[in-house]
């Protein structure tokens, strides 16, 4: 498919700078788009790299020195590119609606009009699945469920019994929702299993990334709030309630009846201790350990968390410790001769 | 099942020392091995590990000495070991199976020869798979799928639209390639979505592990280079464009947009911050959190992460801060201020009940 950029810049309803007539025939990243490609430059402290770009146009967020290049410019120069890039390779066919005749769906369970269930869905009794919903191939859903409008759940994943999903949720590839939390009672020289019979809660607009587990909880429900979104390989562990519009990268694991405001933010690979309070606008730092509760809006880092404000310094202090260490023995030395006082003497 | 020590050596083309007339019924371990079974021993420095087994006869390397044991001694041992073990498991070589009738291929699919595809597979419109590809059950292959020849896909891993998988690739079971990138944005108090348009592209002889992830490019590929091999239940975000014959073990994370060299290896739980370019033979140790770039041929450890001079360093000193504190202490005592730190200090620790 090829057009030209004024074509695009009309599509996106941005300002065109250059030659209007040149024509497009694809839409790539700086590093890969060849001559006839469209770029995308979002931050222009990055012009140097637009400049030794193959590609012959890019949508920019502001006006920058052209390189011969055609230019659009827009306010949102990320959405409109992605809006090029769809145009170019195609809006991709929606999967068929309706139901797949190898899905298996117990009697009991309703179906939504233009729902698109793929072979091998199985949907469990009393379920009930909203409209427009996707369910790719592989997917199972236990007894009573209710998932909303609108949401798309992809291969693989696992949605046990009891689970609620609101409207417009994304369930990635080989997810586990509404596993049994980890729970056991040490008697008699044995672990014994706590039934866990709670359930999962997603609010709306939740999206959770592939391979991840959100633990059902003991009695109550496990809660992820509407708007978060979590990424990939992310552990939720039983009875946590995730506030609204959270994000939590990849990796995280978030232990047993943990608690987040609205808006935290969870870098990848941060762990939280069990029963712990993270406040609203709260950020963990990637890797963070966290063993307290955090205040609303505070930034942790580091492991065990503590005031990312610190964190450089005592970085650099740890890679200082061995010179720390030569001058408190030099400063001793100096002072009374090696080992004069005996070490008790100073810790009574 | 017994075959000769000889006829072993046969088999793995190795020289034997010693009676090569010996019966052996079975091939285990050192440790585990018993009187008329052979075992292996894969470094010549550890030939004191092997007089202390029970095995009669062992596979290892040139110019290893034992007088107790018949020895056969090749190149490589693990690997003629394995031979060895194959052959006493006698297991009949894999035959492909065709399609199961239960599989579902959506009739644009192009298969290759011989292929082997379980039952409850699916296979997206306009996907390829090469030849010999061997599809266990409960594998999901989406759109546009390009796969090579002697691709192996264990059991319910899911491969997203538009992924591209080189020659002789296994993915293990559960694995995901090509879901979403973790890309939002902030508008009005809510997380946009930023539509993931890109794809995963996968050289040839990559392993991956089960539960493994690999996001797609924003736009782009997010890339795995050749002969790369990937541990259990590692994450690798968007847009990464991961080197040649790297070796990255389990639980790694590796945030988006990252490149890494050739011959680059993360130990477990290794966590690499986005953006960031790690270099040719690059080794990240178990653990270790990196937030910076990593010149080739450099070994990190720690988080926040040091090369491996200041982090051996910085590991003794740690070991040293009670040491250094009473140092502080004592240097305060000198200098009469110890009223003022008494006051800060804290209390010295109890001495464990004798």
């Amino acid at each position: 498919m090829t057009v030209t950029v004024q074509q695009l810049a009309d599509l996106v309803q941005g300002n065109l700078f250059g030659d209007r007539d040149v024509a497009i025939h694809s839409a790539c990243g700086l590093e890969e788009a060849q001559v006839g490609d469209i770029t995308l430059l979002a931050d222009p402290q990055n012009v140097s790299r637009l400049q030794e770009s193959k590609a012959v146009a890019a949508v920019v967020p502001v006006l920058l020195p052209t390189c011969g290049k055609a230019l659009i410019q827009v306010a949102d120069p990320l959405f409109a590119f992605a809006a090029i890039v769809q145009h170019l390779r195609g809006i991709k066919p929606p999967p068929p609606e309706g139901i797949d005749a190898r899905a298996v769906i117990a009697p009991s369970a309703q179906v939504g009009e233009r729902a698109s269930i793929q072979p091998f869905v199985l949907i469990g009794e009393n379920t009930v699945i909203g409209k427009r919903c996707r369910l790719a191939p592989g997917v199972r859903i236990g007894a009573n469920c209710r998932l909303g409008d609108d949401v798309v759940i992809h291969a693989n994943a696992v949605i046990q019994a009891d689970t609620l999903i609101g409207d417009r949720v994304i369930v990635h590839a080989n997810t586990v929702i509404g596993a049994d939390g980890f729970g056991y009672r040490f008697t008699r020289g044995q672990q014994r299993k706590i039934p866990q019979l709670g359930t999962v809660v997603l609010g709306d607009d939740v999206e959770i990334g592939a391979g991840t587990k959100i633990d059902r909880g003991t009695f109550g429900p496990t809660t992820i709030a509407a708007g978060t979104k979590i990424g990939s390989l992310v552990q939720i562990a039983h009875n946590c309630q995730i506030g609204e519009h959270n994000l939590l990268a990849a990796q995280v694991g978030i232990a047993g009846s943990c608690a987040t405001g609205e808006n935290a933010v969870m870098g990848g690979q941060a762990g939280v201790k069990d029963h712990i309070q993270i406040g609203a606008g709260a950020v963990l730092e990637p890797g963070s350990g966290v063993i307290e509760n955090i205040p609303a809006r505070s930034r942790v880092s580091l492991y065990p968390s503590r005031d990312h404000a610190d964190a450089d310094e005592i970085v650099a202090g740890l890679k200082e410790l061995p010179q720390m260490r030569r001058n408190l023995r030099r400063a001793l030395k100096r002072l009374k001769g090696e080992f004069a006082i005996p070490a008790e003497a100073c810790e009574a | 099942m017994a075959v000769t020590v000889r006829q072993l050596a046969e088999l793995v083309q190795g020289k034997v020392v010693g009676d090569g007339s010996l019966l052996i019924h079975a091939a285990r371990t050192l440790h585990e091995a018993q009187p008329g079974e052979i075992t292996f021993l894969d470094q010549t420095k550890n030939a004191a590990k092997l007089a202390g087994s029970h095995a009669s006869a062992a596979v290892v390397p040139r110019q290893t000495v034992s007088v107790a044991k018949v020895l056969i001694e090749v190149e490589d041992p693990l690997f003629a070991f394995i031979a060895i073990v194959k052959h006493f498991q006698g297991a009949a070589p894999f035959k492909p199976s065709g399609i199961d009738p239960r599989a579902a291929l959506d009739p644009s699919v192009i298969v290759g020869a011989e292929p082997s595809i379980a039952p409850f597979v699916t296979v997206g419109a306009g996907s390829r798979l090469g030849n010999r590809c061997r599809l266990e059950a409960g594998a999901s292959i989406g759109r546009n799928c390009l796969l090579g020849d002697d691709v192996f896909i264990h059991s319910n891993a899911v491969l997203y639209d538009d992924t591209v998988l080189g020659d002789r690739v296994t993915i293990h079971a559960n694995a995901t390639l090509g879901a979403d990138g973790f890309g939002y944005r902030l508008q009005q108090g809510r997380h946009v979505k930023v539509p993931q348009l890109g794809n995963v592209v996968v050289g040839n002889d990559v392993e991956i592990g089960a539960g493994a992830t690999i996001d797609r490019g924003t736009f782009g590929p997010t890339r795995i280079g050749d002969g790369t091999k990937i541990d259990n239940l590692v994450q690798i975000a968007h847009n990464c464009a991961i080197g040649k014959h790297n070796a990255i073990a389990a639980q790694v994370g590796i945030a988006g947009s990252c490149t890494t060299g050739d011959y680059v290896f993360m130990g477990g739980q290794a966590g690499v911050r986005d953006h960031l370019h790690i270099g040719d033979r690059a080794m990240l140790a178990a653990k270790s959190g990196i937030a910076n770039d990593v010149p080739a041929g450099r070994r990190m450890f720690l988080s926040p992460a040091h090369d491996e001079r200041d982090a051996a360093r910085i590991s003794i000193c740690i070991g040293k801060l009670p040491e250094m504190r009473r140092d502080l202490l004592r240097i305060l005592k000198e200098l009469d201020l110890m009223d003022e730190a008494g006051k800060d200090a804290p209390r010295k620790p109890q001495a464990p009940a004798a």
